[in-house]
């Protein structure tokens, strides 16, 4: 049997025989989907071998259930279990890929979020400079926190309903 | 930077007190349905906008490497198809029918989930590439007169004067870019729920790293990009290099290939406003 590795060491190589492999029930949201796709089949693939982080993880007593980058991991072993080429590569970049920024982690996170934030639009910094000056953009910049500062701090609203209490009146209430 | 982490904070923080962690919700919730419209007109029309910039970037970007590749040369070809087929508005269409088409409507789209890494790397080089054009060109003006000449991109203005504060009316223009640069409130919802133990603190750290990366790439790119070229500073900095320049053409092609693979990512906001998904 082929099982990918989800945190473990050696790797996502899926040609690892079935001998000497220590493997867990790994109660997951994604298992009856699997079961009735895939049968006893899926069940056997839809575990994992435990790896040290697994066994820390359990003397901590947190953090039993399969995180959602392994379950994203397994279930790619599952499509790739009796193929080869294309699911293995791809099998194998996915394992690359969690491994240089794991799912979930903060690390993650702030990469996604550069993700939604970086963009074109810093290809037109250097022309708003030129509009605004150098000391005009920098002031841009900081134009957010002066105006929250002024509502939440001055004002004391620490709330968005009484700001738009303030900022839309007439059109509160209509929820 | 500090607005932004800021209002950041204060999306979460109120997100945590009513227990709704959709943005659009959280407004409808604290503000009224009707505001809720209005955000929702406001997210269409920002998210059709980026898209909109996104095509133009590629029609900018693309036309001369599929003139150099398929032609040999950067200059618009004589024969009619060829220049038909190397137009910026055949490009654009191209790339609209074939690829960010069909990219926008798989069902899942969690194999694009690294892009958001390709992006990070894609602009950091470009950043990088524009600093260090500048620097070259401060401390020896002969070298980058010689590396951008001979073309109208890439024209040097080391006679202008340095513009440090602007009272005119161009102040105003400046104002919705630089402050486009730091949104992502939209999107920290959605980055939140899969972010692992999720606390206010964790959440801030992610907050806090984001903003200060944006704002240290940011702050590279606006005040060396602009320094090198001064007043011919273009809408679009690549414009200002010349085509020659292989180092800033490749981050020009990286850059497109980033945002050609984040058009399906800024639809999916549309999707969910237009009852198209989810």
């Amino acid at each position: 049997m082929n099982v990918n590795t989800a945190e473990g060491d050696e790797g996502p190589l899926l040609n690892q025989g079935e001998e000497g492999i220590e493997l867990e029930v790994v109660e997951g949201a994604n298992k009856p989907a699997l079961e009735e796709s895939e049968g006893e089949r899926g069940e056997e693939l839809f575990e994992r071998r435990k790896s040290p982080r697994d066994a820390q993880r359990d003397d901590d007593g947190n953090d039993d259930a399969m995180e959602e980058g392994e379950v994203e991991y397994q279930m790619d072993a599952v499509a790739g279990a009796d193929t080869t080429g294309w699911a293995r590569v791809k099998s194998n970049l996915n394992w690359l890929a969690a491994r240089i920024v794991p799912p979930g982690t903060v690390g993650s996170s702030i990469f996604e979020l550069l993700g939604a934030t970086l963009g074109a639009g810093c290809l037109s910094l250097p022309s708003a400079i030129k509009d605004a000056g150098i000391l005009g953009g920098t002031c841009y910049k900081s134009y957010r926190f002066t105006f929250t500062q002024l509502i939440f701090v001055r004002i004391g609203i620490f709330d968005f309903g009484d700001v738009g209490g303030i900022l839309f009146f007439a059109f509160v209430g209509g929820g | 930077m500090l607005a932004a982490f800021y209002s950041l904070h204060l999306l979460v923080e109120v997100s945590e007190k009513k227990r709704i962690y959709s943005y659009e919700e959280l407004t409808q919730k604290v503000m009224g349905k009707k505001v809720g419209f209005i955000l929702e007109l406001s997210i269409l029309l920002f998210t059709y906008g980026t898209i909109v910039a996104y095509m133009m970037v590629i029609g900018d970007t693309l036309p001369p490497f599929i003139r150099l590749i398929l032609f040999g040369t950067q200059d618009t070809p004589t024969s009619t198809f060829a220049s038909v087929l190397t137009s910026r508005a055949f490009i654009m269409t191209f790339f609209v029918t074939i690829v960010v088409f069909p990219l926008s409507m798989l069902r899942n789209i969690s194999s694009l989930r690294y892009t958001s890494l390709l992006g990070f790397l894609s602009i950091t080089y470009l950043v990088l590439m524009i600093t260090l054009r500048s620097l070259q060109r401060i401390y020896s003006p002969s070298d980058g007169d010689s590396a951008s000449s001979g073309t109208t991109r890439g024209e040097d203005s080391g006679a202008d004067h340095v513009v440090w504060l602007e009272m005119g009316s161009n102040l105003f223009l400046s104002a919705p870019i630089i402050l486009y640069g730091f949104s992502n409130h939209v999107n920290i919802f959605a980055i939140r729920r899969e972010l692992r133990n999720p606390t206010l603190a964790r959440t801030d750290q992610v907050i806090g790293g984001t903003n200060a990366i944006v704002f240290v790439l940011f702050l590279l790119v606006g005040m060396f990009g602009y320094l090198q070229f001064r007043e011919k500073t273009d809408g679009n900095i690549l414009n200002n290099y010349p085509t020659s320049d292989i180092a800033m053409q490749t981050g020009a092609l990286a850059i497109t290939l980033t945002v050609v693979l984040n058009i399906p990512l800024r639809l999916l906001s549309l999707h969910r406003i237009l009852g198209l998904k989810g």
